[in-house]
């Protein structure tokens, strides 16, 4: 009996301060975002590309970011592992890493005019065969930045 | 066009299509409802057909499960006194009445050194009662009730219909979970209250197999009533923790005592 009070009660704080924490960090997501927009522009996939201008400078830029669901969001999709279908509390954690490292990389591309070649990994970070381990996440945003004279 | 496209990436930046939708809260009481409603019917099938083969099982084929599972239990450690020999005179009587506690178990009685209000049988059929149960009540009618819900639990073959409910929850949660620790703990913590409920219904069995018992042999059931109105005084728990409980209420057992005959 204590146990189910014991969990309800986990379940119930991680939902809350998941919740929090997910919203302040869309908003944070959106605020850098909206002031990138005029900023360098990413060029996915582009392997040949050619420009008849200078080019002052090549650079490697990558973004990190490691990120894992709260207790609530892993306990909803242990359950939904049951029944299959899609791991919508996972989706959201997914975005938000995907959404911050690209953010990171092209901040570290400041002054540049390009990011070409621009790539997405992920990688998962736990043990597979480990029991109780936290799902994670490292998403890796890598790409060549380019600075015209 | 600059300023079109301005906006188009402001417009994908706040409506995001790579996340769901649907609120977390809404989907874990949606799934845990599933999973507890799959439980529950898997558990009343199977629990069903176990208590209809304990009801139709022959004695001797008790009597094998009985001492198969009751190797650990070694009573020699507990002492004999007054009160036990009293309770066994007791016993001798309640036992000629009934058909299913015959040449069965010998039902050694023994006291337990515990200052709560107790008694329990274990699955050979030895009864327990605690010190402080026995100090409480010094009535033979009182105490006659108290040893015929016990050997009612016996006669009932609740032991056995416990012990196979036990076996079942446990293979429906390895059917369920696999490894997945989770789902083992909710469905865990579900069935932990399953259990109770049923065996309550068996405590409402045994009150009226004791209460007949009280009958027969003293024409009347004040014993059984004044245990439960000790019982009402001794106990401080309010009437609707009851779902938690083991037994049904107090109250409701006295009812229940005081309507049937």
């Amino acid at each position: 009996m204590s146990d189910i009070i014991f969990l309800l009660i986990l379940l119930g704080i991680t939902y809350l301060t998941g919740s929090i924490i997910e919203k302040r960090h869309f908003d944070n997501i959106k605020k850098r975002e909206i002031a990138l927009i005029k900023k360098p522009i990413i060029n996915f996939g582009a392997k040949t590309w050619h420009t008849n201008k200078k080019i002052k400078k090549i650079e490697l830029v990558t973004g990190e970011c490691v990120i894992s669901g709260d207790y609530f969001k892993n306990f909803v999709a242990s359950l939904k592992n049951f029944f299959g279908g899609r791991l919508t509390t996972f989706e959201s954690v997914l975005d938000r890493g995907r959404r911050e490292a690209i953010l990171r990389m092209r901040e570290k591309a400041r002054g540049a005019n390009f990011i070409i070649n621009t790539r997405i990994e992920s990688v998962m970070i736990n043990d597979n065969y480990q029991k109780d381990t936290v799902p994670q996440c490292a998403i890796i945003a890598y790409g060549t930045a380019i600075t015209y004279e | 066009m600059n300023k079109d496209l301005e906006a188009k990436y402001l417009n994908v930046i706040n409506d995001n299509i790579n996340v769901g939708k649907s609120n977390a809260m809404i989907e874990f009481i949606i799934l845990i409802a599933g999973i507890v409603a799959i439980f529950i019917l898997l558990y009343l099938c199977a629990d069903t057909i176990g208590c209809f083969f304990i009801d139709r099982m022959s004695d001797k084929t008790q009597m094998q499960i009985e001492n198969a599972f009751s190797f650990g239990i070694q009573p020699n450690m507990y002492k004999k006194s007054n009160n036990t020999k009293k309770l066994e005179i007791i016993r001798d009587k309640i036992v000629p009445l009934d058909k299913k506690l015959q040449g069965k178990s010998k039902f050694p009685i023994y006291e337990v050194p515990e200052k709560q209000i107790n008694a329990f049988v274990t699955p050979n059929g030895t009864i327990f009662f605690t010190q402080g149960l026995l100090s409480e009540i010094k009535d033979e009618e009182t105490l006659t009730f108290v040893l015929a819900h016990e050997l009612g639990h016996y006669a009932h073959r609740d032991h056995l219909k416990s012990m196979s409910r036990q076996i079942i929850i446990s293979l429906i949660l390895s059917l369920f979970s696999s490894g997945n620790n989770n789902v083992d703990m909710t469905i865990g913590s579900i069935s932990d209250l399953n259990a109770l409920t049923y065996s309550r219904n068996q405590e409402r069995n045994a009150d009226k197999y004791a209460n007949k018992v009280v009958y027969s042999l003293y024409g009347n059931n004040q014993g059984a009533v004044k245990f439960f109105k000790l019982l009402e005084k001794k106990e401080k728990i309010p009437e609707y923790f009851q779902y938690f409980s083991t037994h049904p209420s107090t109250k409701q057992r006295l009812k229940l005592i005081q309507n049937g005959r």
